[in-house]
């Protein structure tokens, strides 16, 4: 097992170097490059080499790939362009509260499906498993950002309840700042509860037709035991990996939804950085969001070895 | 190794007159979007205890839908609709779920085909035992939810009267180093091991009556032997009646005392082993013998029975084999077939042909 | 059977002989034919009944917009009209005055916002498969190569595709489009369809694994058949099932993806009205106008919605198990 880990370790690490690597390249070498773009079109000569030279984009690709490659391990992530602030600063303030808006969205999604999967399981075919099947296709069928503007058009406008713009730091007191990202949460992570519901309701399905499942009640195990004991850990096993490539699902509904409450998050850092050829920005808010996704593979793999006996002591023994 | 005392407290010794197992007129169907399956169509069977009996079969004969009806496992949407079961007498149709919970496993259990999955891949060896210990013997242990959960998550004690008869099975069937075994994964047993594993599972509560469903058919041809082998040896230490379950005549021969032969949802023959291969006095088990490949006989071709196995839905002929059969009259295809005695006196041979026995001419 | 004895006068049937008021049709289940499975399941399947019949109707509004949507694209009325009302006026200029009925309501320049939802519609049909063929034939073809040829070429085209998973279909296209310079539908095709590869490739390249291994492709092999033929011709076709199914899943997540990046003003031009843009524009009237906002987005939802049920329909019929396919 020690060596699956290691294995997967060193995969992420070397994903996440690629990863840095093309946003790199990306930059330099796909059109739209931005000088230019900043300047205008209209921007004569002298002044575009000014320009590059300030940014650096004079020296040599490789110095300055090591350049970018040394700066992200220390922490460094260049300067904005626009406002001159250390993106590594902006970062740090728009991150949390994505983060915590994922977190929100990620618990209380997780919170739901599960028991609701294993309920429709078990109950499949009665009113439970009718409803909750509709409840979920719901669920995937809407934008989070449309699920954001009805959950403030209703608890905001309609009935105040809620607050419906901004976003109160932790450091102001936890139900402030339960409030203010709580309407946000549960829009992405609607989406998110329907998908791992689904995962989670088909793949119990599917172990509970499995042969062994035949062979605990000819032992005369009880149902409950047969459901909890028997067939839950194995059904866990695709769960875990839908709900850790669905994680991208709730980041990406982040994005939009901070626009909806206006929170200034890393998605209206991404947007705006994008508007404005910022491209500083653009480089780090993607290289964390696909830190994270990477992150997390890791850790769904590395779920498995707890889940999965065959991963934990690989092989057979004669 | 150590016969355990209180598997066999409380049961009344006079039972050994009457059948172990006595299976009258059994229909089992599923009902289907084609129409109704009839598996098992009429069914007698009985199994004294200390013998074993062997139940031959073609697939879909329903030889696999009778060891689950008797069990009460068969799946939806299939169901008994008639006859009886009686175990030691009392009826396990009438039984509750709850009361035929306590005899799966306990008095009653059964082998499947397929050891890989037919053991649960996230326990331990050793608790699959040993939770089947738990729910049949007093062994202190509690198996209510929190506790089979934590077990699940925690670990079985090792210190617990259930895992060491878990342990105790294992070295009864032969598993080489038993105490660390116990603790593997079922991934981690070559396939004849885990088919003992699987029979010691079975075995530990010390049934009055083991199912076995095609035991060694996953298997190799040296490791069956074996496996047959240990059955038989375990049969005597444990007291145990056995129901083996199979295809393949060869395995009958080599263990059974009684064999009944199955067709298309009906038995049509039964005798002694012995008698039957000796003697067959039915068509179909006649055919059955004839298509066997064997190493003795010159053998220039197989000769295979012409036809298939009828579709269960609706068999219009009043035997099964009718149409299959080198024999059949017209009378074959109207009236059915009853039970005749067709062996020598004094040995129990039956079989279901209007032409054998008494009334018939052959 | 001339050996057998006869019994009395009675005939003796041999074996496979059946007297003639017994013979049976061999009745052989009928193989059921693709289509007609698909159109059982849909017919017994409520949800994928609807989700076809939805579908449909967007197919034939997007289409037919022009023709079905009750005003101009840009004919304005009286702004912030509610839904269910009229605006009084005279709007074509005749010197009479209309009542122009607004079932949906008007936005803030005076739209009706039913002919916009149904315009919006074709620009959602088009982008959607427009990059449902994009995410499609790349991710084919990597899948198909990879499979087929496996060695290296396997293992870097997979570790490409491990790697662009690590990107959410969002934010990889709005990476794609900030550095392809600009917005645009074209931008918004090639950002989305690539977004998606990865779950083509990885399908394809599934099934090509299983198939390959199959007897009729090492027949084929065995004649001499080349490679990209056989890829073709025997490979292809049957892995086309899980394929048709990922496709119609597929459309309503570039739905979704289009939606999502108009909404963030990074999709197509602010000129081209598509839902997700509505919905932006939307939503600074989400007090005074909330059904500016919330039309486009129902439509979004029970579209959406309709090829949901319709792909979950479809890989029942196939008989394709929900790990094989991904969502």
């Amino acid at each position: 097992m020690k060596r699956y880990v290691a294995k997967r370790v060193l995969h992420s690490l070397f994903i996440m170097w690629l990863v840095a690597t093309t946003i790199f390249v990306g930059l330099r070498v796909l059109p739209g490059g931005p000088v230019q773009t900043m300047l205008g079109i209209e921007g004569n000569e002298a002044a575009v080499q000014a320009l590059r030279n300030e940014l650096g984009l004079n020296q040599p690709l490789y110095v300055q790939y090591l350049e970018w490659m040394g700066g992200l391990l220390t922490g460094d992530m260049g300067t904005s362009i626009t406002s001159s602030e250390e993106v590594s600063v902006l970062v740090q303030q728009a991150a949390p509260r994505t983060f915590s808006i994922a977190i929100v969205g990620v618990t209380s999604g997780l919170l739901v499906a599960i028991p609701s999967g294993i309920i429709s399981a078990t109950r499949r075919r009665e009113p439970v498993d009718y409803v909750a099947t509709v409840a979920s296709f719901l669920g995937i069928s809407m934008p989070a950002f449309f699920i954001g503007i009805v959950l403030a058009l209703i608890f905001g406008v309609w009935f105040n309840i809620l607050p419906v713009f901004g976003y109160t730091p932790l450091s102001e007191g936890f139900v402030p700042w339960l409030k203010s990202i709580f309407l946000p949460g549960i829009a992405v992570g609607l989406p998110y509860a329907a998908i791992v519901m689904r995962m989670m309701r088909s793949s119990l399905l599917e172990e509970m037709n499995q042969q062994y499942m035949r062979t605990a009640k000819a032992k005369g195990v009880g149902g409950k035991v047969r459901l909890y004991k028997h067939a839950i850990q194995n059904a866990f096993i695709p769960v875990v990996t839908v709900a850790g490539i669905q994680l991208a699902l709730v980041l990406v509904g982040s994005v939009t939804v901070e626009i909806v409450f206006g929170i200034q998050g890393l998605g209206r850092l991404l947007v705006n950085s994008i508007l404005d050829r910022n491209y500083p920005v653009t480089q780090a808010v993607i290289l964390i969001v696909a830190g994270v996704m990477v992150f997390t593979n890791l850790v769904v793999d590395l779920t498995y070895t707890v889940l999965d006996p065959r991963i934990r002591y690989g092989g057979d023994s004669a | 190794m150590t016969r355990t005392t209180s598997a066999r407290e409380g049961r009344d010794d006079t039972r050994s007159e009457m059948p172990l197992l006595e299976v009258e007129n059994l229909r089992t169907q599923f009902p289907t979007e084609r129409g109704v399956v009839k598996a098992v169509d009429g069914v007698d069977l009985s199994i004294e205890s200390g013998e074993i009996v062997g139940l031959v079969g073609e697939s879909g004969s329903g030889k696999s839908v009778l060891a689950e009806s008797v069990l009460g496992i068969v799946e939806n949407p299939g169901e008994i609709t008639d006859g009886s079961i009686r175990l030691h007498g009392e009826s396990l149709r009438e039984k509750s779920e709850a009361e035929l919970q306590q005899l799966r496993g306990g008095s009653l259990s059964m082998v499947f085909q397929d050891p890989m999955n037919s053991l649960n891949p996230t326990l331990t060896v050793g608790e699959q035992i040993a939770e089947t210990v738990r729910l049949h013997q007093d062994v202190g242990g509690s198996v209510s939810l929190p506790a089979e959960v934590k077990r699940k998550i925690v670990g079985t004690a090792k210190n617990s009267e259930a895992w060491r008869r878990a342990i105790e099975m294992l070295e009864a069937v032969e598993i080489p180093e038993p105490e660390a075994r116990a603790t593997d994964f079922p991934h981690q047993f070559s396939g004849g091991m885990r088919q003992r594993a699987m029979i010691a599972m079975a075995l530990s509560c010390e049934p009055d009556l083991l199912i076995a469903d095609e035991p060694t058919t996953a298997l190799d041809v040296t490791i069956q032997a074996q496996i047959l082998e240990e059955l038989k040896r375990l049969k005597d230490t444990f007291d145990t009646s056995i129901l083996l379950i199979t295809h393949d005549l060869a395995v009958v021969a080599e263990t059974c005392d009684r064999v009944n032969v199955m067709y298309a949802g009906k038995i049509v023959e039964r005798a002694d082993a012995d008698e039957l291969f000796s003697n067959p006095q039915h068509p179909y088990t006649e055919g059955l013998i004839e298509s066997t490949p064997r190493l003795s006989a010159d053998q220039q071709e197989l000769t295979p029975i012409e036809g298939n196995v009828p579709d269960l839905i609706n068999v219009p002929y009043a035997c099964h084999f009718a149409p299959r059969c080198p024999e059949s009259t017209r009378e074959c295809f109207e009236v059915e077939p009853d039970f005749r005695d067709v062996g020598p006196s004094g040995e129990r041979h039956e079989s279901a042909c209007l032409r054998r026995g008494e009334g018939g001419d052959l | 059977m001339s050996d057998v004895p006869k019994r009395g006068n009675s005939q003796v049937f041999g074996a496979n002989e059946v007297p003639s008021e017994y013979e049976t049709e061999e009745t052989t289940e009928e193989y059921k034919g693709l289509s007609n499975r698909i159109v059982d399941v849909m017919l017994s399947d409520r949800m994928a009944l609807f989700g076809s019949v939805v579908v449909v109707l967007f197919i034939v509004t997007a289409v037919f917009a022009p023709v079905i949507s009750p005003y101009g694209q840009e004919q304005t009325f009286t702004s912030m009209q509610s839904p269910n009302s009229y605006s009084t006026g005279d709007f074509d200029d005749d010197g009479a005055r209309e009542r122009i009925w607004h079932p949906l309501g008007t936005d803030s320049f005076g739209h009706d916002i039913l002919t916009r939802v149904i315009f919006g519609a074709r620009v959602s049909l088009m982008v959607a498969l427009a990059t449902v063929a994009v995410a499609f034939t790349l991710g084919t073809a990597i899948g198909l190569l990879a499979g087929f040829y496996g060695g290296w070429v396997d293992s870097v085209l997979m570790r490409y595709v491990d790697f662009q998973w690590a990107f959410p279909e969002i934010i990889l296209g709005a990476a794609i489009i900030a550095f392809a310079g600009g917005l645009g539908v074209v931008n918004v095709v090639l950002a989305i369809g690539i977004a998606y590869i990865d779950d083509f490739a990885r399908l394809i390249r599934g099934e090509v694994l299983s198939i390959r291994e199959e007897e009729y492709i090492t027949a084929a092999r065995a004649i001499g058949m080349q490679n990209r033929r056989i890829m073709t011709r025997e490979i292809l076709p049957n892995a086309v099932a899980p394929l048709i199914v990922q496709s119609t899943l597929m459309i309503p997540l570039a739905i979704l993806a289009e939606a999502g990046l108009s909404f963030l003003g990074l999709g197509v031009k602010p000129t081209t009205p598509t839902w997700g843009l509505l919905l932006s524009e939307g939503r600074q009237f989400i007090s005074q106008g909330w059904w500016i906002s919330i039309m486009p987005g129902l439509a979004i939802m029970v579209t959406v919605l309709a090829f949901n049920m319709l792909g979950d329909g479809l890989r029942d019929a196939f008989d394709i198990s929900e790990q094989e396919v991904n969502e």
